[in-house]
């Protein structure tokens, strides 16, 4: 029955991203069931943390009645909003691409491949390290701290990283909402909600840009490798950060592919959810924001001035909105990193030429590990093999954002002298990595299909 | 006019297959089939691991003080363990996920409440008797909570 009751709110969270999605495409031709429905679940789920996030803030804690109220009355509002805009013909618009064989196919090899996850996260109920020590108990925090939430927040409390953001914990908390208890099966629930949903996504999104009807191989690699099954479980951040990523890109690149003011806006959303990850979800963000500009005023189409107008709306409106949780928690609430040393300027600490070399040297050591099972040397051979059609003008900006986003990451290594470097790049290396390669993998299977060599 | 090409023609068919699209989809699914194989073997191992040797939560052993803690915010929790070694911050970390939202102050004897999770009883007593800290209960597995009565009322709402 416990179980049941944390199951609730999560469909409750699918059923208000779904109806978004059906007010962002009204009147347009909407996505293919398939995209609709993996980017439902994410956004909402998204959706459901920052209203939750919005009731601490109001309310000054956790409360039942409010959390459960305010959810409710999103979707309602959203079903009235949907009959009166659209009225008999609601839900009923077409869509850009049907339900084929071939969909229904894939998604029966991929939910086959996700049984041996569902064995594996029962392993490891708890999760990993991570869960337990930050996002868990975070959520625990939330949910049990009464009108005190914002002590989470305490110096004390700086194994915790108490300035990462919370869309991860306030999920959780979500979910614990209606039994008000902190059951082990919340959070694990989360972490394979992502999992499934963004192997999902590269899945839909590789369809739908690429109509390769072998796309499902991408998913799979991701879901079949035994170190991203394993990260996946620990109800860690990082899958979250992969599943916005993905999210944030394929809608960028719809945007971009024709002219779509609903990605734009979608677009926006999902950077602002993005950036309500973790600091590296942020720094994401603010990378794709930068790059989508500058590819936005260099792109050639569409010629008409409204139609661009327009489109850059909806982006804005989309960021506007989407980043508003990140932007209350980064002005009022986060304490600031508390692990952060200047190296450049500090002389107890400074950089030095053996950490710049330590950091090339693991992530040589990293690409090539034995964990990755050979994935990233064989994605870098495909990517030099399709060199032309990987670096496409329609494709050009995910390459040009991993380059970017790693430049920063290293960096950031290099100047952030508070940690052994050593020490830091054994934990933490990897998993940056791990939520970059369902990315990477978009990139490297719309380069490899078909049509667009 | 031109004879037939010496050239050698490949079927369509095998011209397709050794396409660079073709061949690296072949490599994919090659890493497909090992992965899966290995991941399989793994789950199955640790799944029959898991049934000799049942999942344990190190926070466990702090279970039942959650109720004679509410209230306050901190908490002390000293501890003589190596904190570098895996196991023994593994258990610091989630004794404070087992209590949360009472906050474990590493180290720090001044709180109205103090955990004591000693390599040796002996320890324990001894850092009590020093901070002059008075012992409430004492669970199976060694974790003493005591009371600093010269401490002041540390309650959530500061």
């Amino acid at each position: 029955m416990q179980i049941i009751l944390t199951i609730i709110p999560y469909l409750f969270s699918f059923l208000t991203g779904y109806l978004l999605l059906e007010l962002i495409f009204s009147g347009k031709r909407k996505p293919s069931l398939l995209t609709h429905c993996f980017l439902a679940m994410g956004l909402g789920l998204g959706t459901g943390a920052a209203l939750t996030f919005l009731v601490y803030v109001l309310l000054g804690g956790f409360s039942q009645t409010a959390i459960a109220g305010v959810h409710l009355g999103a979707v309602l509002i959203l079903f009235m909003v949907l009959q009166k805009k659209d009225g008999p013909t609601m839900f009923r618009s077409g869509r850009e691409r049907t339900f084929t064989l071939s969909d229904g196919l894939s998604l029966i090899v991929l939910l086959l491949f996700f049984i041996p996850v569902r064995w594996y996260a029962d392993i490891y109920p708890q999760g990993g390290w991570d869960a337990w020590s930050v996002w868990n108990f975070k959520a625990k925090f939330l949910l049990l701290s009464g009108q005190q939430w914002t002590n989470i927040f305490d110096p004390v409390l700086w194994r915790a990283s108490p300035h990462y953001p919370l869309l991860l914990p306030l999920t959780v908390v979500w979910g614990w909402t209606l039994p008000q208890s902190p059951l082990a099966s919340g959070p694990q629930l989360v972490g394979l909600l992502f999992t499934l949903m963004t192997c999902g996504l590269l899945l839909a999104a590789l369809r739908d840009l690429t109509k390769n009807p072998l796309a499902v191989i991408a998913p799979l690699l991701l879901i079949s490798l035994p170190f991203f099954v394993l990260l996946s479980i620990s109800q860690y951040c990082d899958i979250v950060v992969a599943y916005y990523l993905l999210a944030s890109l394929f809608c960028l690149a719809k945007t971009f592919q024709g002219d779509s003011r609903p990605y734009a806006c979608l677009s926006g959303l999902f950077l602002g959810l993005l950036s309500f990850t973790k600091p590296e979800g942020l720094v994401a963000a603010l990378i794709l924001l930068a790059l989508t500009a500058g590819q936005f005023l260099f792109w050639a189409k569409p010629k008409n001035t409204t139609v661009r107008t327009q489109i850059a709306l909806a982006g804005i409106v989309g960021i506007v909105l989407g980043f508003i949780p990140a932007a209350i928690f980064q002005l009022f609430f986060s304490p600031g990193n508390q692990t952060l040393i200047n190296g450049l300027s500090s002389a107890d600490h400074p950089v030095t030429l053996y950490r710049l070399k330590m950091i090339f040297a693991f992530l040589g050591a990293e690409l090539i590990g034995e964990k990755w099972g050979g994935l990233w040397g064989l994605l870098g051979v495909a990517v030099i093999v399709l060199i032309r059609s990987a670096f496409r003008k329609e494709i050009r900006l995910i390459p040009l954002f991993l380059t970017l986003y790693m430049g920063v990451v290293l960096f950031y290594y290099f100047l952030n002298t508070y940690f052994k470097i050593e020490w830091w790049l054994q934990v933490s290396l990897h998993r940056i990595l791990f939520s970059l390669l369902p990315a990477f993998l978009l990139w490297v299977f719309y380069a490899l299909a078909p049509d667009t060599e | 006019m031109n004879g037939p090409s010496n050239k050698l023609r490949l079927p369509y068919a095998l011209t397709a297959i050794l396409s660079p699209r073709w061949l690296l989809t072949i490599c994919f699914l090659g890493v497909i089939f090992y992965h899966t194989n290995t991941l399989l073997d793994e789950v199955t191992k640790l799944r029959k691991l898991r049934a000799i040797k049942p999942y344990a939560f190190a926070g466990e052993k702090f279970a039942g003080l959650q109720e004679l803690l509410a209230g306050e915010r901190y908490v002390g929790y000293y501890t003589d363990k190596d904190l570098d070694v895996n196991k023994d911050a593994q258990q610091f970390a989630q004794a404070q996920y087992t209590l949360a939202p009472v906050i474990l102050d590493l180290n720090n004897t001044q709180h109205r409440y103090i955990l004591f999770d000693c390599t040796s009883p002996d320890v324990a007593l001894r850092t009590m008797k020093q901070v002059g800290a008075l012992p409430l209960r004492r669970n199976q597995f060694g974790i003493i909570l005591a009371v600093n009565p010269h401490a002041a009322a540390g309650k959530a709402s500061e």
